[in-house]
């Protein structure tokens, strides 16, 4: 198990962050949404401690947890005097987790319950099922990490959980952040005594999926009982560690990052032909996406709301951006960095995070990584990627 | 080999201080609340009016003026400002409440000085243009039609104006309507009665540098100077507490909200009542979030709110499940205040929600920037660091009777609204 400490000496509390490189891409593609619903079942007792969260709360500690396409992330922040509560639950839940069939019953519908609340129930809560499904044809990163639809989760067995658990949650498929009030020495001690006797495994090494290259556009209208009509366009994009996501990245922040980037000005507040627009990327480690999503105004077509990204897609293809306009993104990311810097909470998962991508280090040199990216560069990515045949487009047609 | 089979001791946290921080009166008048950080490299400045919706002159006003002094002042142009703003990787907020009105500069400590100058021609020169005004309005518009359908904002819509009162700031509905009868003239008026010297004060938490500090001295200055204004909350005959139910169709799952008007902070049982409901639905160990998602799996949440507004309060108990888990929900709720009511809660419980708060309050003045925000929400209730010591105290000297008693005065059934949609 990797082990990183992170020492912050003005803070009274201490932040344990343990990640597992398992996410919803690794779900059977029949049972989407496992990845997650494994994540529920991680705190509903291990055979020394029988739950989880009450001796959190009694240590004056808080918890949680998120799943994405590839991890899964826990974390507890609590008083530094109680450092070593952490750490027993987690080893405790790393070496056995006891998967009852009460609780998983329980945890089943309670995520179908998620499912309902935050996808069928919301408007527009179903855009990432359409969007996903329509860039992605191969890649396990068409489903959304809460699951395909109820019926994957329902058929999710205690079984299905129990052979996960045994092939992802070892010592050595997760990072081991600790920050806040404690010493380098006395953290790596703890860590040792906590998860040394823990026994690794040959953690279950899937077959990388590869997406095949785009070829032609993509195009999917949906019409659902909405007031706004809203637009994504979806491109293909490299992952998170790729020489070139950072150029992509920079992109995203020209078209869409606050209200003087090129696609708000334009197209909201100079044309008016959308309400809101955004865009973004989703920073996947496999390949991900590049997506911009806007709501269109009322008289505005699908068509000519594309029609007018694509103008502004053609310009920045077509024209190196001036010096200022790069300082002005790489001012936004550096304040962004530094903003999120003063939460010791980000400080331990960014930690954990970019040593999963492969160098803890980058938590520091990124900013540089950013700095060094030149308009030529950022031209040659816009042109390789906001292409026709790289995009896939979604129309959501409402009742308006 | 660790000892796996007990738990690792506890230490208890057995007081928070208050954080430090610096009070001074600017130009004389306005209060300003500084909390300084020199190992951050960043700022947030954060001016605040007494501009909610108490002070409103037609509904929806107060939030209009507040959102759209970005768009434009006497020599800048909406483009302008976001240019400047964007150039700096800043941010500035206009967030509104019931009660007050804010814009915040979150920035570079180093942008400061390039900053300042246009956050106060923000606040002192708007003038609202016309075009902007009206396309504000559409936006608006098409966000509350989306809002409209989500059945959690449905239900708070209609237990809030229950608790308060149809014409009551903290009661009304904004609606479509709102926008259409709104003109640019009522956001002028406003800004011109609202925002200025002696309706404001300041809160700065991070790296600022002192000579930032004293041109900040210098610009609120150049706010004019103004009267106080004067409170007409309307008070409203209220209806007595029932059960409303509003079919919303096509919806998988429905909003539950019970709920009931409370109080400000400055109450005698705020304190208590504020520890019965963390105990009821204020954490994840809390009685409802254990048995309606822990036990049944009929819910992603649930949670119970007590909400303090500078003039009263409301406490709210919320979930969405799917509709044929309502009638069990309900039943299962009732069971819980029947429970807290007719009984005494036991030590265990008692300590991990004593442990659960002391954790929740240490963790929440972690950093200047968490501290202001705990002494920002205190002072515009009108408390302060009495209070925050007093809650603490409250917390170890409760008992299980005091508990008790706190339910049976402020959780009868009689005097709860129920409203479900979906």
């Amino acid at each position: 198990m990797t082990v990183l400490v992170h020492e912050d000496r003005t803070t009274p509390m201490v932040a344990v962050n343990l990640l597992y490189k398992v996410g919803s891409k690794h779900d059977p593609c029949d049972k989407t949404g496992l990845a997650h619903l494994l994540e529920h079942m991680m705190f509903t007792g291990s055979s020394n401690a029988p739950d989880f969260d009450t001796p959190m709360q009694l240590a004056s500690g808080e918890n949680n947890a998120f799943t994405n396409k590839d991890i899964t992330n826990y974390y507890e922040l609590l008083p530094a005097e109680n450092l070593k509560t952490a750490l027993w639950l987690e080893s405790d839940r790393m070496q056995d987790l006891v998967l009852s069939k009460d609780a998983f019953l329980t945890q089943q519908s309670v995520v179908i319950e998620e499912f309902k609340e935050t996808c069928l129930n919301q408007p527009y809560g179903m855009v990432w099922h359409h969007l996903l499904d329509l860039a992605y044809q191969v890649h396990p990163y068409q489903w959304p990490t809460i699951g395909i639809n109820e019926q994957h989760i329902q058929k999710i067995g205690l079984e299905d959980l129990k052979n996960y658990y045994t092939h992802y949650y070892t010592p050595n498929n997760a990072i081991l952040t600790l920050g806040g009030n404690l010493s380098k020495d006395q953290s790596i001690a703890l860590a040792a005594e906590w998860f040394g006797d823990l026994d690794p495994m040959n953690p279950q090494t899937s077959e990388t999926i590869v997406e095949p290259n785009q070829r032609a556009m993509r195009f999917k209208e949906v019409h659902e009982d909405v007031p706004v009509d809203v637009l994504f366009l979806a491109f293909h994009m490299p992952g998170r560690i790729h020489s070139t996501y950072y150029a992509a990245d920079f992109i995203s922040d020209i078209l869409g990052n606050g209200k003087s980037s090129r696609l708000y000005q334009k197209l909201v507040l100079d044309r008016k032909i959308f309400l809101s627009i955004d865009a973004y990327v989703t920073g996947n480690t496999d390949p991900g996406l590049l997506i911009i999503e806007g709501k269109l105004a009322s008289g505005t077509t699908h068509e000519e709301a594309a029609n007018s990204i694509w103008e502004e897609l053609e310009r920045l293809k077509s024209k190196e951006i001036e010096s200022k306009e790069l300082s002005k993104i790489l001012n936004q990311m550096l304040s962004a960095v530094a903003f999120s810097n003063t939460s010791l909470l980000n400080n331990v998962m960014n930690l954990s995070f970019f040593e999963y991508l492969g160098d803890a280090n980058l938590v520091n040199s990124e900013p540089d990584v950013y700095g060094k990216v030149t308009p030529n560069e950022i031209q040659e990515v816009a042109n390789s990627i906001l292409q026709k045949a790289n995009c896939s487009q979604l129309n959501i047609k409402g009742n308006a | 080999m660790p000892n796996r089979s007990a738990p690792p001791p506890i230490a208890n946290v057995n007081r928070v201080p208050f954080p430090e921080h610096t009070e001074y009166f600017m130009v004389g008048k306005v209060p300003v609340v500084r909390l300084q950080s020199d190992s951050y490299s960043v700022v947030k400045i954060e001016i605040i009016f007494d501009a909610g919706r108490l002070y409103e002159s037609k509904r929806s006003v107060g939030k209009a003026t507040n959102l759209l002094l970005k768009s434009g002042t006497l020599s800048k142009t909406i483009k302008e400002i976001n240019e400047t703003i964007d150039y700096h990787g800043a941010t500035i907020s206009l967030p509104v409440n019931f009660d007050h009105s804010s814009i915040v500069l979150y920035c570079l400590s180093k942008y400061v000085s390039q900053l300042l100058p246009l956050v106060f021609e923000i606040l002192t020169q708007p003038v609202f243009p016309q075009k902007e005004f009206e396309f504000f309005t559409e936006q608006q518009k098409s966000k509350l039609k989306v809002a409209l359908q989500n059945v959690d904002n449905q239900a708070y819509r209609i237990i809030t104006e229950q608790i308060f009162g149809k014409g009551h700031p903290y009661g009304y509905n904004s609606s479509l309507e709102d926008y259409d009868l709104m003109t640019r003239d009522d956001l002028i008026r406003h800004h011109r009665q609202l925002y200025h010297l002696d309706n404001c004060r300041v809160f700065i938490s991070g790296n600022m540098s002192d000579s930032d500090f004293r041109s900040l001295e210098e610009m609120l200055g150049t706010i004019p100077s103004g009267k106080k204004p004067s409170l007409c909350p309307q008070h409203e005959p209220l209806a007595k507490p029932a059960k409303i139910k509003t079919p919303f169709d096509g919806k998988v799952q429905s909003a539950i909200k019970i709920g009931r008007k409370t109080f400000n902070r400055q109450h005698e049982h705020y304190q208590q009542l504020y520890i019965l409901n963390t105990l009821l639905g204020g954490y994840f160990g809390s009685r409802l979030s254990m048995n309606i998602r822990e036990k049944r799996g009929f819910t992603y949440g649930i949670h119970s709110s007590l909400d303090a507004m500078a003039h009263d309060g409301c406490l709210i108990i919320s979930t969405e499940v799917a509709n044929t888990y309502v009638e069990p929900t309900l039943k299962a709720i009732y069971e819980e205040i029947d429970d807290l009511k007719t009984k005494l809660v036991n030590d265990l419980e008692l300590q991990q929600m004593r442990s659960y708060l002391m954790g929740y309050f240490l963790n929440s003045v972690d950093g200047v920037f968490r501290s202001s925000t705990v002494i920002r929400g205190l002072k515009e209730n009108g408390v302060g660091k009495e209070f925050f010591n007093s809650i603490q105290d409250q917390l170890m000297s409760i008992s299980a009777k005091d508990i008790r008693n706190m339910a049976n005065q402020y959780l009868q059934k009689d005097d709860l609204w129920e409203v479900v949609v979906g």
